[in-house]
């Protein structure tokens, strides 16, 4: 009977440090992406410290960087020459929208007055149909990727996926901690009164 | 024991707390979407031209809020919403003059007109007004893309326009080219005699049932009296005193329609850009003395209240 009880207690302890675990993983995950939600956002991008995180979209530089892909880049300062090879992410036009790409130089074009930079990504057939003007540079891709995880940033960057991913269970956690709260509250003021 | 099960038990709240309010606050704020309500506007440039607000950053497209922030010292001026305005094209200090007029349709009708209207930068105004500077080496003669207009969006996807597009206007006042390629000269340019300009009428043959029946062409661009100075209450029908109508307007016909954007006629070139930086003054209004801007279409875009204009400005040059 004891022993039972003993392993009843050991069961709940495990339970009870697997959920804070996982409290506590969620609330470092709610930090990181609030914080890039409300870094410096520049025309839709986030600036973390000088640094621009991406979800990659499309296929178009596999195999160097994947779809789903989670890229880290540093922000471009607008007037250093880039490098042919370099990897940078930059504004263009597609059917009268604007997006972001990320692929790489094939050449840079400086005649001394103008510089502009072609580009074409590693899975594409032809280049880029527009050269890039210095200005619609944002990044430059700094060699570090986290395959994968750029899907999970989608998702909980989402406008449903942040609120049923994210604050829906630290709403729950928030609940549970009040109430532990308020229990242990409780509990002493009995203590208390039978001391008393 | 208990005390600092009760500490532990507290900080978890609230970093909890801080936690689930900055969360949702991140939430919130990502999911306002704060924007230029009744417009959509894009500039976009083809074939390696290079297009900047502050005739520093070089891009190959702009948007509305690159139009809104400009340079220090400018006077771009972008509503969301467009009253109509009337001018000829006639310049002053570096700028359009842009006349305000109304009817008075009660016994004899008279125009009153007032102006020029001042530009000021800022989302307010009757009209739409910016700089943009274009960057080459070589000269280059400038045309707009096909895909170059100004349209009618449907916020609900069903609502029709009711026709005020067909008003519009979009001119391209050359102000001249600094050489030097210097921000701050060519930021400075602001036209002078030798400025020219082009006016556009995008829905050239497209009118308002209206319109139509008042005998409006579809095969060519209609001329319309243009507002050239202020007056007070003008008679229309009272052709004895045509004399002094004709001092407020002057008829005049758009320089180009969107058909053909045919590159082999000179006459659809915009502007030219010499070698160095231009600066264009881009306006964008609804013309208040066109056939098309008549009441049904002055109630607005549609009553759809979602709804907005949407232009595209995109420049290409003629192929070597």
């Amino acid at each position: 009977m004891g022993g039972k009880v003993n392993k009843e207690k050991k069961g709940i302890s495990v339970a009870s440090l697997m959920l804070n675990t996982f409290f506590v993983l969620l609330i470092i995950l709610a930090g990181i992406i609030t914080i890039v939600s409300l870094s410096t956002q520049d025309e839709g991008v986030a600036n973390v410290a000088g640094f621009i995180p991406y979800s990659i979209q499309s296929e178009s530089m596999e195999d160097t960087i994947m779809k789903g892909d989670l890229i880290f880049t540093r922000v471009y300062d607008g007037e250093t020459l880039l490098d042919q090879d370099e990897i940078i992410s930059f504004f263009a036009m597609e059917q009268n929208q604007r997006i972001i790409k990320t692929h790489r130089i094939l050449e840079v074009n400086d005649d001394g007055l103008m510089v502009s930079y072609t580009t074409q990504g590693d899975n594409n057939i032809i280049e880029d149909a527009e050269e890039v003007p210095p200005g619609d540079v944002i990044s430059v891709y700094n060699g570090v990727r986290i395959p994968k995880v750029g899907y999970a940033l989608d998702f909980f960057s989402s406008k449903y996926g942040f609120l049923f991913g994210i604050i829906l269970p630290m709403f729950i956690f928030f609940i549970y901690q009040l109430y532990v709260f308020i229990e242990l509250i409780v509990e002493m003021k009995y203590e208390k009164k039978k001391q008393a | 024991m208990r005390n600092k099960k009760l500490f532990s038990a507290f900080l978890m709240l609230l970093i909890t707390m801080v936690s689930l309010t900055s969360a949702s606050y991140a939430w919130f704020s990502q999911n306002v979407a704060v924007q230029l309500e009744g417009l959509e506007l894009n500039v976009e440039a083809a074939d390696g031209i290079q297009v900047s607000t502050d005739a520093e950053n070089w891009r190959a497209s702009l948007d509305v809020q690159d139009i809104i922030d400009g340079y220090t010292g400018h006077t771009n001026q972008v509503p969301s919403i467009l009253s109509p305005v009337s001018t000829i094209g006639s310049q002053s200090t570096g700028n359009f003059e842009m006349f305000s007029g109304s009817l008075n349709e009660e016994g004899t009708t008279t125009l009153t007109t007032t102006g020029p209207v001042t530009e000021v930068a800022g989302t307010f105004g009757e009209f739409i007004a910016f700089d943009l500077f274009v960057r080459t080496t070589t000269t280059e003669a400038i045309y707009l893309d096909d895909v170059s207009d100004i349209g009618y969006v449907s916020g609900d996807g069903t609502s029709e326009s009711v026709g005020l597009e067909y008003s519009s206007r979009i001119a391209f006042f050359n102000q001249g080219t600094d050489g030097t390629y210097t921000p701050a000269t060519a930021r400075a340019l602001a036209g002078g005699t030798s400025a020219t300009q082009v006016i556009w009428e995008p829905h050239a043959l497209s009118h308002t049932t209206a319109a139509l029946g008042q005998g409006a062409s579809t095969t060519e661009k209609t001329p319309y009296y243009g507002v050239k100075a202020a007056g007070t209450e003008l008679p229309l029908s009272d052709f004895a005193s045509q004399t002094e109508y004709f001092e407020l307007v002057e008829t005049i016909t758009p320089d180009t329609d969107t058909v053909p954007f045919d590159t082999t006629n000179p006459d659809n070139i915009i502007f030219t850009a010499e070698p160095g930086i231009t600066k264009i003054r881009v306006y964008v209004w609804f013309e208040g003395q066109d056939i098309d801007n008549e009441n049904s279409a002055a109630l607005g875009l549609s009553n759809d209240a979602d709804s907005y204009l949407s232009l595209t400005i995109k420049f290409l040059k003629l192929e070597a």
